[in-house]
């Protein structure tokens, strides 16, 4: 077994899988480590997915797609109803996939491109020299041995470690995690052409509850809580998600239970040192409104991938020039996004119900197939002033892109 | 602090011998040998209802936490007990114990 190689990716989720196989296809040396014996399983995940942006990284295969969504409805804690066509529904409704099968997909296409794959190996810690990173420790079946490589690329998802053995601080607050539960269900014939999401303090604080349809009737049924509004004295998500069930589908069968955390936390202040990149979960690059992270991850994933190549054609790994091939160039495109729906996010969780009433009684009627992102926010917050001052660097976004959009124009 | 020493002599006991012969170091860290010992845990987490999405550890300030396959692992040397784990679990599966 060979202990040196270009660039070592720990994890093999979608972020890690994308970094391998693109750094792979450059013609690097490169080692994709998973620590559990099944990669993509046990899911943690709600599998929704934008058809356009995932189809930028992969051809789309039907062993992986299990429905396909063409609406979003959104419901407000009085039960007023929003209806989304899909080009304008925020980019993350789609597809809803089988994540076992997708993520050891795109693990296969790393191991095509030659990246060499191990499972059931986990990484114990960094080699650090010179304050460098020089590789990794790993442990394969209660056997530890060195692997060297010239970039790491941490991808090891929400419970990262990669980044804080480096000396990046990537543990999280509170309220910079959702955590989520989510059930399976079956016995019921749910619409498999559009998903469903249920807002308000009631139901699901500082989160959302989530239907995505499954295929063959089935759906998951999620929630996400922000990690501020539940503990040891209030309910869990586990018992609004009961709670919900009970009301709502009390004749569902519970077929798999799925548990997970979402960092909600925005961009970080650092996802690259000496020799090492963080991507996807581990780098907290899941939006923060929406909490899927899924394409964000991919995203990132390419961008190290051809990152990596670059600084190592060049000789050069340090921060500086990992900063200058990826750090700057993620933050430009996904972490102005990130930070977009950071504001949203900080505005949102603390509106009251009535708030969120008022506002989906404003959007109720409008026709969103035609509307631009501009006359959106007008509509939005002719019911909330003071959301408009919030909000208002979004306007900005939007008023730049107007201006961008009429100057593609001319 | 009598009910410390207490737990620390109980812990003596049961401690194998290369580490008896070590007592200036145990004195010093009584607590830490307790928590080597199984005598006292940091935390408590329920395995039956854990559902090993790692939450916990992407919380945890100190790094104490590790999720391999199915387990959660504690570090008790590094846990300062401080509860944001017990408080983001969307089951409620883990019990600090101060």
């Amino acid at each position: 077994m060979k202990d040196s190689y270009d660039v070592l990716v720990i994890g093999a989720g979608p972020a890690g899988s994308i970094a391998a196989r693109t750094a792979a296809e450059k013609g690097l040396d490169v080692l994709l480590i998973e620590k559990r014996q099944e990669i993509g399983d046990p899911v943690r995940c709600a599998e929704g997915v934008s058809k356009v942006y995932l189809k930028k990284h992969v051809e789309i295969d039907n062993r992986w797609i299990c429905a396909d969504l063409n609406a979003s409805h959104i419901y407000a804690p009085d039960g007023t109803k929003i209806e989304m066509a899909e080009e304008i529904a925020g980019g993350e409704v789609g597809y809803v996939l089988e994540r076992k099968v997708f993520d050891r997909a795109l693990a296969e296409q790393a191991a095509k491109a030659g990246a060499e794959v191990r499972v059931k190996t986990r990484a114990t810690g960094l080699i650090i020299e010179d304050d460098f990173v020089k590789g990794a420790r790993l442990m394969h079946l209660g056997k530890e041995y060195d692997v060297r490589a010239k970039i790491v690329i941490g991808a090891d998802g929400v419970e990262s470690k990669v980044g804080r053995w480096a000396g990046i601080d990537t543990s999280l607050k509170p309220i910079d995690i959702e955590t989520c539960a989510q059930y399976l269900i079956a016995g019921l014939n749910i619409d498999q052409h559009h998903c469903e999401f249920y807002i308000g303090n009631e139901i699901a604080p500082g989160g959302y509850i989530w239907v995505f349809p499954k295929g063959g009737g089935k759906a998951n049924v999620g929630i996400g809580i922000l990690g501020s509004k539940t503990g040891k004295f209030k309910p869990r998500p586990v018992d609004y998600l009961n709670k919900f069930l009970e009301t709502k589908f009390p004749d569902a069968r519970i077929v798999e239970m799925v548990f997970g955390g979402v960092p909600v936390s925005g961009s970080i202040e650092k996802t690259s040192t000496n020799g090492l990149m963080l991507i996807g979960d581990a780098a907290r690059q899941s939006d923060p409104i929406t909490g899927g992270g899924i394409l964000n991850a991919m995203d990132a994933g390419k961008m190290a991938g051809e990152a990596a190549y670059t600084a190592i054609s060049a000789g050069d790994v340090s921060f500086e020039k990992l900063e200058e091939v990826y750090e700057k160039p993620w933050r430009a495109t996904l972490g102005h996004e990130i930070d977009m729906s950071l504001i949203v996010k900080n505005c949102f969780i603390n509106l009251s119900d009535e708030d969120l009433n008022s506002l989906a009684y404003s959007l109720k009627n409008v026709k969103f197939e035609r509307m631009s992102l501009l006359d959106l926010l007008q509509a939005l917050f002719k019911a909330n002033k003071k959301l408009l001052w919030d909000l208002r660097v979004l306007f900005k976004d939007a008023a730049k892109e107007v201006v961008k959009n009429k100057m593609n124009a001319e | 602090m009598e009910n410390n020493v207490a737990l620390y002599c109980d812990a003596f006991r049961f401690m194998p011998q290369h580490l008896q012969e070590r007592r200036f170091l145990l004195v010093k860290h009584y607590i830490l040998i307790l928590k080597c010992t199984g005598e006292l845990v940091s935390l408590n987490i329920n395995r039956y209802k854990c559902g090993y999405c790692g939450a916990c550890v992407g919380v945890c300030p100190k790094g104490a936490l590790e999720l391999v396959e199915t387990w959660v692992e504690v570090d008790e040397s590094t846990c300062i007990t401080c509860g944001i784990c017990d408080r983001i679990c969307p089951v409620g599966a883990i019990e600090v114990m101060k």
